[in-house]
């Protein structure tokens, strides 16, 4: 059964050419912008944060897989078909957020390759931003599969979610630069997932263990929020 | 081995298994014999459900299918058909009434069940992205096949469903007719002993239709499957069943055979046969054959009045023929007619009359 919901996201081409190709035209444009205005500056460590501002972004895009997948699976005629067999249909909704998160990442470590091979960024503990990044995913997966459980059509639930990403990363800074004030700064740092991811992958990079440690405890602490919420609400559509 | 009536004990086990050695070829597919006359698959009895506690989808529904038979379930849409199909799988909790399945009582929990029923859904339930053999290999697993013995499984339903030469292709390029044969092959790998097809033949070209109950035939003839076959095309229903339930506003309203239903709303069938050399000793023929209650030849017509629900038009055709035939009439009711008269309303759309 896992082979087929990995075949179902890997066969999703359209998928791989917004969530791979468009965040890497975007950070190629924005870099020769950058090249063109501040030839002395530090490219690589610019694109480095660049590329996670877009990684971040396109992250939460990619709950789209786990959306549709289980809008098909849980939300269409599929339904009585999946619950017909002698299968849980717990399986089916686990399966999908395993694999849409799997090829998610994978996507985003795409683009974290390209950084490195096209502009060598020299920074420090540039790999503890992998773990960062990939429980962001996780963390992401699961929101797509509690608000379809909501919606209960994909369509929608992308709006949310789309909502959700713009919303989170220009409070995060990442499309527009932000007034330098504490409200601000604030919300730069804690308004949301995004901003939280942003907040440890920034210290860590400084060496600042501590406060990397508070984002990811305080996106593992959400999570485990989300996941409460969605064992409860999935009983709608996997009993 | 199947239990046997003889259970009691009166005769050996053993002479029972050569006696159905010798008089009942092992099943195709299933590798079991059957002895027993008819082995009662599922039984609802009295079950009502209500859909938000208002609105009565099955009322103190009673229905029984066998071992091996085709059934049909005719109704308008909102009849309750589906509904009656997801309380037999088990997708549904019913309010009351008592619904056993393979012996077991329904309740949604007992899963193994499911492994025993093959279900075609009304819409084409394949994922388009994935090819017709992955899809094939993802039901196929999904009922516990796998290794070699899934992979031959596939090749003969394929082969069965009239896909092997395009098994690798993706639905996404199939005619909707093709799409409907995955859809049931689909449901067929686990070589279930109970099929329930829910309306299969919707939205397809007549071909395609033809192909499918001709399938549909063979499969409960060669396996001894019991198949439910829901449809509001009435022509597809007559061709295949061996009984039919006509339901609706959530209860049975007739059952039985074709012949049956339709002796319950008509008289005698009358038959006109134009010929262009008649002659008089073919009337004692046709007064020879089973169901003809009076012949007899008016100038070129030859007028014969038959029992209700006899099918004899080929016989007599064939007796007929050698004095050249230039036209037929055949007044029979049909089972559009039974229906109408039974609830007033068209099948096809449900629509009063």
């Amino acid at each position: 059964m896992f082979r087929f919901y990995a075949l179902r996201v890997l066969k999703d081409y359209l998928g791989h050419i917004i969530f791979i190709g468009l965040p890497l035209v975007l950070i190629y444009v924005n870099m020769e912008i950058q090249a063109n205005a501040n030839p002395d500056a530090d490219l690589g460590y610019i694109a480095f944060f660049m590329g996670i501002g877009f990684i971040l972004m396109f992250q939460v895009f990619g709950a789209a897989y786990t959306t549709e997948g289980m809008e098909v699976d849980f939300f269409t005629a599929f339904k009585d078909r999946l619950r017909a067999a002698p299968v849980h249909p717990a399986r089916f909704m686990v399966t999908n957020m395993l694999y849409s998160s799997i090829v998610s990442f994978l996507q985003l470590m795409l683009i974290l390759a390209f950084i490195f091979v096209m502009y060598e960024p020299s920074v420090s503990n540039w790999g503890l931003a992998i773990p960062v990044i990939f429980l962001g995913v996780v963390f992401t997966q699961t929101l797509g599969a509690v608000v379809i459980i909501l919606v209960k059509k994909a369509s929608k639930a992308q709006a949310v979610i789309t909502l959700y990403a713009i919303g989170g990363s220009i409070l995060a800074g990442h499309i527009i630069g932000l007034p330098d004030n504490t409200v601000m700064n604030f919300l730069e740092d804690y308004s949301s997932p995004i901003s939280w991811q942003r907040l440890s992958i920034e210290h860590f990079v400084d060496g600042d263990y501590a406060m990397g440690m508070l984002g990811i405890g305080l996106l593992l602490g959400t999570w485990a929020v989300l996941l409460t919420a969605l064992f409860r609400m999935s009983r709608r559509v996997v009993a | 081995m199947e239990h046997h009536s003889t259970s009691s004990g009166l005769v050996p086990e053993f002479f029972i298994e050569e006696y159905d050695k010798c008089h009942y070829p092992p099943v195709k597919g299933s590798g079991r014999i059957s002895v027993e006359v008819m082995k009662m698959l599922i039984r609802m009895k009295d079950v009502i459900k209500r859909y938000n506690g208002k609105r009565l989808a099955l009322d103190h529904l009673d229905l029984e299918i066998k071992k091996g038979e085709v059934v049909g379930l005719l109704g308008p849409n909102g009849a309750g058909k589906t509904t009656a199909i997801n309380a037999i799988v088990g997708l549904l909790d019913v309010d009351s009434g008592s619904i056993e399945v393979f012996g077991e009582q329904q309740n949604g929990s007992n899963r193994h069940v499911r492994s025993r029923i093959g279900l075609v859904t009304q819409e084409v339930t394949v994922y388009e992205t994935l090819s017709a053999y992955e899809n094939l290999l993802f039901f196929g697993k999904l009922y516990g096949l796998k290794g070699e013995a899934l992979k031959r499984r596939i090749e003969e339903v394929a082969t069965l469903i009239g896909l092997k030469d395009r098994l690798h292709e993706i639905p996404k390029k199939y005619s909707g007719g093709m799409k409907r044969r995955l859809n049931i092959g689909c449901a067929l790998l686990h070589e279930p002993e109970l099929i329930i097809m829910d309306e299969p033949t919707v939205g397809i070209d007549p071909q395609s239709r033809n192909y499918i109950l001709e399938f549909v035939k063979q499969l409960a003839k060669d396996t001894e499957t019991a198949i439910i076959y829901t449809s509001h095309y009435i022509e597809e229903v007559q061709a295949i069943s061996d009984r039919v339930y006509i339901i609706d506003e959530g209860h049975i309203i007739a059952k039985g055979t074709v012949p049956e239903l339709i002796r319950k709303v008509q008289g005698d069938q009358h038959v006109a046969i134009d010929v262009k050399q008649p002659e008089e000793k073919a009337l004692e023929t046709i007064r020879t054959l089973p169901d003809v209650k009076e012949a007899r030849l008016e100038k070129q017509t030859f007028r014969i009045n038959l029992h209700a629900g006899a099918d004899l038009l080929d016989k007599l055709i064939a007796t007929l023929s050698p004095y050249t035939i230039t036209n037929v009439q055949n007044e029979q009711a049909s089972l559009e007619d039974v229906f109408l008269m039974l609830t007033g309303k068209t099948l096809r759309d449900g629509e009063v009359s």
